[in-house]
Formats: C-alpha cells, structure tokens, sequence
C-alpha cells in the first residue's frame, strides 16, 4: 500500500507542477488534460475547461505527487494540511523554501529549531502549503 | 529528499491515531505531547498540554506526519486528498468500509477508465481519500 498526497489547483495545476519540477527535480510523468479523456468522460466538460488539468504526476525519487484543477464550484482553497519536504541538506532546504517562497507567503521563516537545523512554513503562489524540514544530524 | 503530507488536526490527533490504527493499520512511531516539549514558546496560551506536538505514523514504508496544532477542535481539510493505491479489489473494498466509517462516501468505488475499481470518502475527521487499484 503506498499513500501520496493528491493537489488540487483552480486553474494552474498545469503551471504549478512544472514551477515543482523545477524547484524540486524528479520528472513529469503524466499530465493529462479533460481534451485527453475518453469522450464520454468529457462529455459535461464545458470548452474553456477542456485544457486544464485532469490528473498530474510528478515523480522524484520514490515520491509522488499528485494534482489536478478543480472547477470553480468545487474549488476550495488548500487548509488543514501541509506538504513537508524532508531533505538533510541545510544549504537544500534554504534553496528550496526560498523558491517555494517567491510570490508566496512565509508562514514561519526558515530557522534553526529543538529539532532541525533549519525548518520553516510557507503557502507558495498557487495556494500549496508546504513545510520544509532539515533535522539535525543524529548522534552515532 | 522525501515528501510527506502533514495533517493539522486541531485537537482531534489522538483520536484519529486511535483510527488510523485500526482502520489502516497504522503504526505510530513518535509521539510528542506540548508538556514535553523542550521548547515552551511552542506551547500557546491555553493549549492544553496533553494535546500532541507532532506525531509520525506508517503504514508499510508510507509516513505521514501530524499534529493537534493550534488546537480548535474543529479540523477543516480541503483543496488536497490522500491517495492510497492498493494491489487488489477485495483490498481497496476493506480498506474504503473501513474509512468510511462514520464519514462520508464522495464517489462509491466503481471502475473507471483509468482504475478497474476507484472510490473517494471523506473520513470522520474529514480527511479526503482516494482508494485506487492501479491497472
């Protein structure tokens, strides 16, 4: 059994995922449009909706993650949950948050903590909250 | 790098470890109360202590990670599911009843065109899954 944590967008799910597979690495491996659905699948699919987002994937390692848009009457804006990168790399961390950061909101700038060397929260630009986390080295 | 959902649960944390643990089989495998934190800005106003910090649980090599957070008693998730891919039918089906208990089913598991058997069920806690057999 695997669990990923699946996005949901309100228009820029397409946009977003290539801004992650920038920031993040890893590769696209799926982003299927509502025009490439069988056409009974898209039959109630209004026409300025047909090229946005129906499913992406975007693999790094052996994380996935997943998105797609929502339509406006069923779009919600992101609350209750962040996505944490874990990364032991302090240098990678402050990379990655100030990236995530840029035309976003910081929740929490990126500092030391009791438990990382740098740990910080932030909503980037398409409403994704995220939490980046470098812990301290363990004790041998 | 790993990438890993985070669950405030404002408050409802212990319970839904207790859930998890049942429901999915879930292992917790930390567990930080606020009393025991060793830095006491951490704690709010008012925040009782016995409410969880940070909590980390698995299910095979899956972790996700939660927290009481600021502790309202009414956790609000939206704009984001959980995915769980299983290998089989009868799995997804005991897995779905499972989370469906007490919460409520979006899209009962049926065959689609990229799933042989797919379903969405908002849990108790209002935590969005999507349970999946991958073709």
């Amino acid at each position: 059994m695997k669990w990923n944590p699946y996005l949901t967008f309100g228009g820029d799910c397409a946009e977003a995922f290539k801004y992650y597979e920038r920031v993040l690495g890893g590769k696209i491996v799926a982003m299927i449009t509502h025009a490439d659905m069988p056409a009974e699948a898209q039959a109630q699919t209004p026409p300025e909706w047909k090229n946005k987002i129906m499913h992406a994937r975007l693999v790094l390692g052996d994380n996935v993650l997943m998105g797609s848009d929502a339509p406006s009457d069923h779009f919600l804006k992101p609350q209750g949950f962040d996505v944490s990168i874990q990364t032991d790399d302090p240098k990678e961390a402050e990379r990655i948050f100030a990236a995530l950061a840029d035309n976003g909101t910081v929740r929490m700038p990126i500092q030391e903590t009791f438990w990382a060397t740098r740990f910080g929260m932030l909503t980037d630009k398409f409403g994704i909250p995220w939490m980046i986390n470098c812990d301290r080295p363990q004790r041998g | 790098m790993k990438i890993e959902p985070y669950l405030f649960l404002d408050g409802r944390c212990e319970e839904a470890l207790d859930f998890y643990k049942k429901a999915l089989r879930a292992e917790v495998t930390a567990l930080m109360r606020f009393k025991d934190s060793p830095d006491p800005t951490m704690v709010h106003g008012g925040q009782d202590p016995n409410k969880i910090l940070h909590a980390v649980f698995k299910i095979g090599e899956t972790t996700i990670m939660t927290s009481d957070g600021r502790n309202t008693g009414n956790p609000t998730f939206q704009g984001f599911a959980l995915s769980i891919a299983v290998a089989s039918k009868a799995e997804a089906e005991r897995t779905f009843k499972a989370l469906a208990d007490g919460g409520r089913v979006e899209m009962p598991l049926t065959k689609t065109f990229f799933s042989p058997h797919f379903g969405m069920v908002f849990d108790r806690f209002g935590v969005c899954w999507m349970v999946i057999v991958m073709q």
